[in-house]
């Protein structure tokens, strides 16, 4: 897979937050590291990020420190809107910018985003984290029976138990079937566009 | 036999002083005298602990570090200490040719190393003792005492080699002279894993792991295969961590102490003594991680202050910058292949050491095929600086505008006579639970306006050879506007 240049996926990320945004999420960096693990597998493109598990499930610290270089150069800023919450983020006039600059060429990649923004702006860290960490589970062992799967995000995770954990594995399930038939080839083409 | 003050290692026994004290210090026989050298700097006092056969066995050492005071280890750590591949790391210098601006900055990776064990074992202590402790789901990650007493021994060793696989000059040449897929940490794997040092772990007291000694020392991000749950991130984030891992304050403390830059001061002992396991209940999550009670919150915000004048002041000076690319150049041309060879026989038998000698070998022989390479290093002809991008630089839309000028300078001027320097802006913004008196868990962001604010530092530079600055930098002004769509 290639891999996509740093303007693009600094329009892939602007992208994805207006989406979650539009679907009312509260975009705090654990929305937007689990909602682009997804978004990136389901768009079969190497944005650049390696995931790997961590903070409330898979993160990528090459994301992390892409949200931190996008906030330096002013694409994006820090609000604190949520009594309690940390920061959430948000799109600056810069940052609209660089996304309309950018828009046509990261059109193919826009199901993919509109898919995964349906799915999980209105979750919470916690739902996050159970449903990013069995999909994980599901990637790296997608011939294992649910139940052993749910053993293992709880291994990972003890703080899901094995009945949260098996209900998660089973939505996993269920959302990669929707997004074959949603997103069908046109996700083989997005690394050849791109 | 009793240690006196002018001489402290008399009375100790085997390999870590003379059987007999000798009268007079002066009067100490050759092999005693080898001995005391070759372990000057571990300063043993009479800390015995159990006598033999008239012997007294040591099992607690200290070394004298201008940081800390004294750093102890157990005799078993003293294993690691020794080993060749720890030994080595006398010899990489902790912040490359940095010496050549901050002439100060001789230290090694040697002495930082012993200082992350030291902090991490400290951070330990105050994390995991149970008064420290409020909250259900953190006493769930916390093992039993045994478990415990394991874990601790695998972070104090996990610190001790988290830099075991650091190429000569450290991170100068890492990210252009090792084959795709290696980096230090994988190199550092690769050693943890070498049959010298499991033959040390199977030894230790508890016996450790070396998968698990791997993910504390390199951290999820690097340890890959290999998962961490919860509790062993943590750990690993005691000593890698971002917001207050030890290697940090170490590094910062410890390049401030000598560079002679007093801004990488912090007061760390209040940050370690105020560190806590925290739920993240304002994340609505169950899963805990590592904060700070709200006294020690300014003391965090000193350490990320401390790390931004210290990146501005000394990592990302644009002279120390410019002699790590000379000396990139230098050893492209000199190594073999053009990269350092990932064998750990070769690895470890390469030090700043052999690449300075070659350096200096070069420079002396005129003829030599590297000598303007070696020159630029040992005489200070290093390039000069013609184009640092502004923030406004970036209004024309390109993010990263010294990237097009240093393409466009290389066509005017030639590739030889240009280098480029790129650094993405570093993370500034750490966001850690924090308790505050009330009890309550609050985002560091939301409390500290300071950790919220503190700019990111990013370097995008571009250099050209001393003998056209003058011209690169009438072409700058001629041409950069343009270049950059900003007309």
């Amino acid at each position: 897979m290639e891999c996509m240049s740093y303007s693009l996926r600094c329009a892939m990320i602007v992208d994805l937050l207006k989406k979650m945004r539009a679907q009312g999420s509260w975009c705090g960096e654990t929305h937007i590291q689990k909602a682009m693990y997804i978004s990136q597998d389901l768009a079969k493109v190497n944005f650049g990020y390696k995931f790997v598990m961590y903070k409330h499930g898979p993160f990528s610290f090459d994301l992390k420190d892409e949200l931190s270089a996008m906030r330096a150069s002013g694409i994006i800023e820090f609000a604190f809107t949520h009594k309690g919450y940390g920061p959430s983020i948000r799109v600056t006039t810069f940052g609209e910018r660089i996304y309309t600059v950018n828009r046509e060429n990261i059109e193919n990649c826009n199901l993919v985003n509109d898919f995964v923004a349906t799915w999980l702006a209105s979750s919470d860290v916690r739902s996050l984290e159970r449903i990013a960490t069995a999909y994980y589970v599901t990637k790296k062992n997608p011939r294992d029976p649910v139940i052993e799967r749910a053993k293992k995000l709880n291994s990972l995770k003890p703080h899901v138990d094995l009945v949260a954990a098996e209900e998660a594995i089973k939505i996993i399930e269920q959302k990669r079937e929707q997004a074959k038939r949603e997103i069908p080839l046109r996700c083989e083409l997005h690394a050849e566009v791109l | 036999m009793r240690a006196s003050p002018l001489y402290p290692l008399a009375g100790l026994t085997g390999r870590f002083g003379p059987q007999i004290a000798p009268s007079n210090p002066r009067n100490v026989g050759h092999k005693e005298h080898k001995e005391n050298i070759y372990y000057l700097d571990l300063v043993i006092y009479s800390v015995a602990i159990r006598q033999r056969g008239g012997k007294i066995m040591k099992h607690n050492h200290e070394f004298r570090d201008p940081i800390h005071t004294f750093i102890s280890l157990r005799t078993d750590e003293r294993r690691v200490v020794d080993s060749r591949p720890f030994q080595r790391l006398r010899h990489i210098h902790q912040l490359a040719l940095t010496y050549l601006v901050y002439p100060g900055a001789t230290h090694k990776r040697f002495e930082h190393s012993l200082g992350v064990m030291h902090l991490a074992s400290r951070i330990f202590d105050v994390v995991t003792a149970p008064e420290n402790i409020f909250d259900d789901s953190v006493r769930r990650i916390i093992p039993d005492e045994e478990a415990k007493r394991y874990w601790k021994s695998v972070l104090r060793t996990a610190a001790l080699c988290h830099d075991l696989g650091h190429l000569p000059f450290s991170h100068a040449a890492e990210d252009q002279l090792l084959p795709d897929g290696y980096d230090h940490e994988r190199l550092t794997k690769d050693i943890i894993r070498s049959p010298e040092m499991l033959e040390i772990w199977e030894t230790m007291t508890p016996r450790l792991r070396s998968d698990d000694i791997i993910k504390l020392a390199v951290g999820p991000k690097k340890a890959d295969p290999l998962e961490l749950d919860t509790w062993e991130s943590i750990l690993a984030e005691i000593i890698i961590g971002d917001a207050f891992g030890a290697d940090r304050m170490d590094y910062l403390l410890r390049d401030s102490y000598h560079a002679g830059v007093e801004y990488g001061k912090f007061d760390h002992n209040r940050l370690i003594n105020t560190l806590r396991i925290l739920p993240l209940s304002y994340a609505d999550t169950d899963e805990p991680a590592l904060g700070l009670e709200s006294g020690g919150l300014e003391s965090s915000e000193g350490l990320m202050v401390a790390r931004y004048f210290m990146y501005k002041q000394v990592y990302l000076h644009p002279i120390r910058r410019v002699y790590d690319i000379h000396l990139v150049d230098f050893l492209k041309s000199w190594l073999p292949n053009r990269i350092f060879s990932t064998k750990l026989k070769t690895i470890l038998g390469m030090t700043d050491i052999e690449a300075l000698a070659a350096i200096r070998k070069a420079y002396d022989t005129a003829k030599s095929s590297n000598y303007a390479l070696a020159k630029r290093i040992e005489c200070r002809e290093h390039f000069r600086f013609f184009y640092s991008a502004s923030p406004s630089d970036k209004d024309g839309g390109k993010l990263i505008p010294g990237r097009t000028i240093a393409a466009a300078a290389e066509a005017s001027f030639g590739r030889a006579a240009i280098r480029y320097d790129y650094v993405p802006p570093k993370s500034s913004a750490p966001n850690f639970p924090v308790r505050r008196y009330d009890g309550t868990i609050e985002s560091s962001l939301k409390l500290s306006p300071i950790l919220e604010k503190l700019p990111a530092i990013e370097v995008d530079t571009v250099y050209c050879d001393k003998s056209i600055l003058a011209d690169a930098v009438r072409w700058r002004q001629e041409n950069a506007a343009k270049l950059l769509d900003l007309e």
